[in-house]
């Protein structure tokens, strides 16, 4: 079962004046698929980085299944995947040397997981992270984390670097997640093409505050949709 | 858990722990031959500079490249941050162990005048001395982390005046902690053998344990600071 995740009046700012999450108030229910869009430096990573407990709120409240992740959860983090284009892999190791040194801190790791994202994604497990490209990278670091069982998958612009039929894969496989283990996700992208397909919520912000949040009924709802569209037009580069 | 990154380490730094090997049994073997001071200033170079070089596969990089484990993979695994840190600060120490052998067990027999040892308080003064010497590596480890961090900070900031002072800032107060943790140990040392540079016993009484407990607050304060940098992004 997923992770509800509950943000009250949550703020965070890095100066005095500079708010890079303003007053965000929302409730993602447990086994929901959230699309967390906007536009460059609309504040997705700082809330992701919020998420994962890199970051405390300057005031109000981030709680992830009951519990403050800024409050060092190490014991849950077990059960959340945490994908991320700033995670660095060390280049000298091989893919399977990474693969090792990983599954030893996650007790629901799972082998057959593994072997089969492996499959999927195909990521040959001799290969040196050294000689793989930037998208091949993020493949690896989504057969890692993955493969922990997560009840929680916090995803930042990890399919930005990924082509087609990996980013393809990659949502398929989430949705997957989301529908067989009600596992909560959390994806911050740019990119909306074939998103509808697998999301339950869409989040919208810009400049650290929150526009919309509504499920995919509200979403694909004629008025909403166009006020929605209108948004996304007006604050994502992409469109 | 800690076996799980030292096996890890010991892989990575394998070339550079065979090469530092064989510099070193060539260098012994070139002293017990024809002994000289300067064999051994090589050799206590050679175990300072070695963790200079594999330090980095531990730390990760601080300026970013797609080839180097960063620390935001270390901090989203399920380990507590405070122990995380920890566990970098030994892995990091192993790594200074030569060094610290050398330090501890050669300098004070091979450069110090073999005279010093039928000093009643000698042992004394060698307890000190490699309390000194331990603390000044975990002070210099937690050092370079701090600093290493600040300086990410610091490009950061779009004010140059103010990216200017925050590199700068950690680096007078370097200066300042170095001069004063060793003046503390100098001069414990140099009571304990004899020197009396005050006439009054009760200012010696008062000196010589804030001479010891100066330098352990030094490298507390900078292991708390570089921990505190450590574990968050902010």
């Amino acid at each position: 079962m997923g992770f509800p995740v509950e943000f009250q009046a949550l703020s965070y700012s890095v100066a005095k004046n500079r708010r890079l999450i303003d007053d965000i108030s929302l409730l993602v229910p447990a086994g929901a698929f959230v699309a967390l869009l906007g536009e460059n430096g609309a504040g997705k990573t700082t809330l992701m980085d919020m998420l994962v407990g890199f970051r405390t709120p300057t005031s109000g409240k981030l709680l992830i299944n009951h519990k403050e992740p800024s409050l060092d959860q190490w014991e849950q983090r077990k059960t959340i995947s945490y994908l991320s284009e700033k995670m660095g892999l060390p280049g000298d190791w091989s893919v399977a040397e990474f693969l090792s040194f990983n599954r030893f801190f996650y007790p629901n790791y799972s082998m057959v997981l593994e072997r089969d994202l492996l499959d999927l994604f195909k990521v040959n497990p001799s290969e040196r992270i050294f000689n793989l490209s930037a998208g091949e990278i993020r493949r690896v670091q989504v057969v890692s984390s993955l493969s922990i069982n997560p009840d929680l998958i916090l995803a930042d612009e990890i399919t930005a670097v990924l082509d087609i039929i990996g980013r393809q894969k990659f949502l398929s496989f989430l949705s997957h997640l989301n529908r067989t283990k009600q596992t909560t996700v959390m994806l911050a992208t740019n990119i909306l093409e074939d998103l509808i397909n697998h999301i339950s919520h869409v989040a919208l912000i810009s400049k650290g505050r929150l526009l919309v949040f509504t499920d995919k009924a509200g979403f694909l709802m004629g008025e909403e949709s166009t006020e929605f569209s209108r948004l996304v037009a007006k604050h994502l580069d992409t469109t | 858990m800690i076996g799980h990154f030292l096996k890890r380490d010991f892989s990575d730094a394998l070339v550079l722990w065979i090469i530092l090997g064989l510099l070193s049994l060539a260098l012994w073997g070139t002293y017990a031959w024809s002994p000289s001071e300067s064999i051994l200033m090589g050799l206590g170079w050679l175990y300072f500079l070695f963790p200079q070089f594999c330090t980095l596969n531990i730390t990760g990089s601080i300026v970013r490249t797609d080839h180097m484990i960063s620390r935001q993979y270390f901090l989203a695994l399920p380990l507590r941050r405070t122990q995380f840190f920890f566990i970098t600060l030994f892995r990091i120490m192993v790594l200074y162990l030569p060094l610290c052998f050398f330090l501890i067990l050669v300098v004070p027999f091979c450069f110090v005048p073999q005279k010093l040892y039928t000093h009643p308080n000698w042992y004394l003064a060698w307890s000190i001395y490699v309390f000194g010497i331990l603390m000044s590596v975990v002070w210099w480890i937690s050092h370079h982390l701090f600093y290493s961090l600040i300086i990410e900070q610091s490009l950061r900031f779009s004010n140059s005046k103010k990216r200017i002072l925050t590199t700068l800032f950690p680096i007078l107060a370097f200066v300042l902690e170095i001069a004063v943790f060793f003046s503390c140990l100098a001069f414990t040392l140099l009571f304990i053998l004899g020197y009396r540079p005050f006439p009054h016993p009760l200012l010696v009484y008062l000196m010589i344990p804030l001479c010891i407990a100066i330098p352990a607050g030094i490298t507390l304060l900078t292991v708390r600071l570089a921990k505190a940098r450590w574990t968050s992004v902010s």
